[in-house]
C-alpha cells in the first residue's frame, strides 16, 4: 500500500489512492465526532462546572491526538513522494518516550489504562530523526491504546538486543490472530469483507510506523503473545553518548 | 416504582460512550447498560432479552458489528431487539441499500459525525417512546 499506488497514476502529480484517502478520512473522523459531541454538550445549560471541566479538557486532547494524526499521515506521504528530509543523528529514546507516553496518558486513561516506561542507561543514544521516532511511537502507542484491555499497562522499553537498540511497545489484550497477522503491514483493499477493509484501524497507523522506521535504517517487528501484542522497533545505536 | 427501559451501547470509545450515555439518562426514562465490544456484549443472554434496544458502534476490537448483528439475529430471544447502528462511515460509502440493512436487523442507521448526543436522544425517545415497541 502507498500513497501513490494507483495504476493509472503517471508519476507526474502526487496521487492519494481512493483506498487510502478513505482510510484517512475515517481515522480523523473519530476524534472529530467526538470533539463535535463534547462542544454540542457544552452548549447545554444545565452543566456544572466540574462537566465543563471535564468535556473542556477532553476536548483539547481529543484535538492534540487529531494532530498527532495528521502529522503522522504527512509525514508518510512525504516519505512515499521522496519529500521527506530526514536528520538523523544521536538521540535519547527515552526523552522521546516520555513526550509521547506525556500527550497520550489521557487516552489510556479514558480505557483504564496505564503507560509505563523503562530504559537502558539514559546516556546511551540511538541514531534516529526525533520527529519520525516520535511519529512511529505515536503510532504504536495509539494502535496498543485501542487494542489493550481495560486496566492494563502499556509497557514502552527501550532496550539492547543483538547491538541495537530496540524499543518495545507491549500490549495486554486479545492479541493479533495469524490471519489479522498476514493482513497487517499489507495493501489496503486486498481481502474482501463484508466491512470495507480501509475502515480498519490498524491499517494506516502500522503501515506509517513501519515506512517511518525503515526510513531510519530500522526495522519494525511484531511479536505475537497469547496475551497480547509486542511491536518492536530496532533501531541501530549510536557510538555517542548524551550530555543530558 | 417508574418502569425503566434497558439499552444496551456498544461502543469501544469510552469517552464517547460516557458522553451518551449520560445524554440518555438525563431524562430519568433510560437505564443504560454499557459493553466496549461484541464480546462483552453478547458474554450474558440472560440480560440480552431483557433489553429495549441496542445502540451498536460498527467498528469494535474484535467481532465488528456486523458480526454481532449476525449473533444477535441467530437467538430467538434476542432476534427482534431493535438495533441503532451508529457509525463513522456514512450509508453510500458502504454501498448497502435501507432493505439489506433492514435484513441485517438494523432498525435505524445514524451517520455518528452527524448526530450530536442530544439528537440521539430523540431518536431514542422517537424510537421507543413514541413507538409500541415498548408497553
Amino acid at each position: 500500500m502507498g500513497f501513490n499506488m494507483d495504476a493509472n497514476n503517471t508519476g507526474a502529480t502526487p496521487h492519494i489512492s481512493q483506498q487510502m484517502f478513505a482510510s484517512m478520512a475515517h481515522e480523523l473522523k473519530s476524534p472529530l465526532t467526538l470533539i463535535s459531541g463534547l462542544s454540542s454538550e457544552l452548549q447545554q445549560k444545565n452543566l456544572n462546572i466540574q462537566q465543563y471541566a471535564k468535556y473542556a479538557e477532553r476536548i483539547q486532547f481529543s484535538s492534540d491526538r487529531l494532530l498527532g494524526l495528521v502529522d503522522s499521515i504527512l509525514q508518510g506521504y512525504r516519505l512515499d513522494q521522496n519529500m521527506l528530509e530526514l536528520n538523523l543523528e544521536p538521540i535519547c529514546p527515552k526523552v522521546v518516550m516520555e513526550e509521547v507516553a506525556h500527550e497520550m496518558s489521557p487516552h489510556a486513561r479514558r480505557q483504564a489504562q496505564l503507560i509505563s516506561i523503562k530504559s537502558f542507561k539514559k546516556k546511551q543514544t540511538i541514531i534516529a530523526d526525533k520527529h519520525c521516532l516520535h511519529a512511529v511511537l505515536f503510532n504504536l502507542l495509539d494502535n496498543a491504546i485501542k487494542y489493550s484491555n481495560p486496566e492494563t499497562t502499556i509497557e514502552l522499553e527501550a532496550r539492547l538486543r543483538c547491538g541495537v537498540a530496540q524499543l518495545a511497545v507491549k500490549d495486554y489484550g486479545r492479541g493479533i490472530t495469524k490471519a489479522e497477522l498476514k493482513k497487517l503491514f499489507c495493501e489496503f483493499g486486498k481481502i474482501k469483507r463484508p466491512v470495507p477493509n480501509w475502515a480498519s484501524s490498524t491499517g494506516l497507523g502500522l503501515y506509517v510506523a513501519r515506512q517511518l522506521t525503515e526510513a531510519m535504517n530500522g526495522r519494525l517487528d511484531l511479536a505475537r503473545r497469547k496475551d497480547g501484542s509486542s511491536f518492536l522497533v530496532n533501531l541501530q545505536l549510536s557510538t555517542q553518548l548524551s550530555l543530558f | 416504582m417508574k418502569q425503566l427501559i434497558n439499552i444496551l451501547l456498544v461502543e469501544d470509545d469510552l469517552w464517547l460512550a460516557e458522553l451518551y450515555i449520560e445524554a440518555l439518562q438525563s431524562n430519568g426514562n433510560y437505564r443504560m447498560h454499557h459493553a466496549r465490544d461484541a464480546e462483552e456484549a453478547l458474554e450474558n443472554l440472560d440480560a440480552l432479552k431483557k433489553l429495549n434496544l441496542i445502540i451498536l458502534d460498527m467498528f469494535l476490537p474484535g467481532h465488528n458489528g456486523l458480526e454481532f448483528l449476525h449473533e444477535i439475529a441467530s437467538y430467538q430471544d434476542t432476534k427482534d431487539i431493535p438495533i441503532i447502528l451508529l457509525t463513522t462511515i456514512s450509508k453510500m460509502e458502504f454501498g448497502i441499500d435501507d432493505e439489506r440493512w433492514k435484513a441485517y436487523g438494523v432498525t435505524k442507521y445514524l451517520y455518528k459525525p452527524d448526530i450530536k448526543p442530544y439528537q440521539l436522544v430523540s431518536v431514542v425517545d422517537e424510537l421507543l417512546l413514541n413507538s409500541k415497541m415498548v408497553n
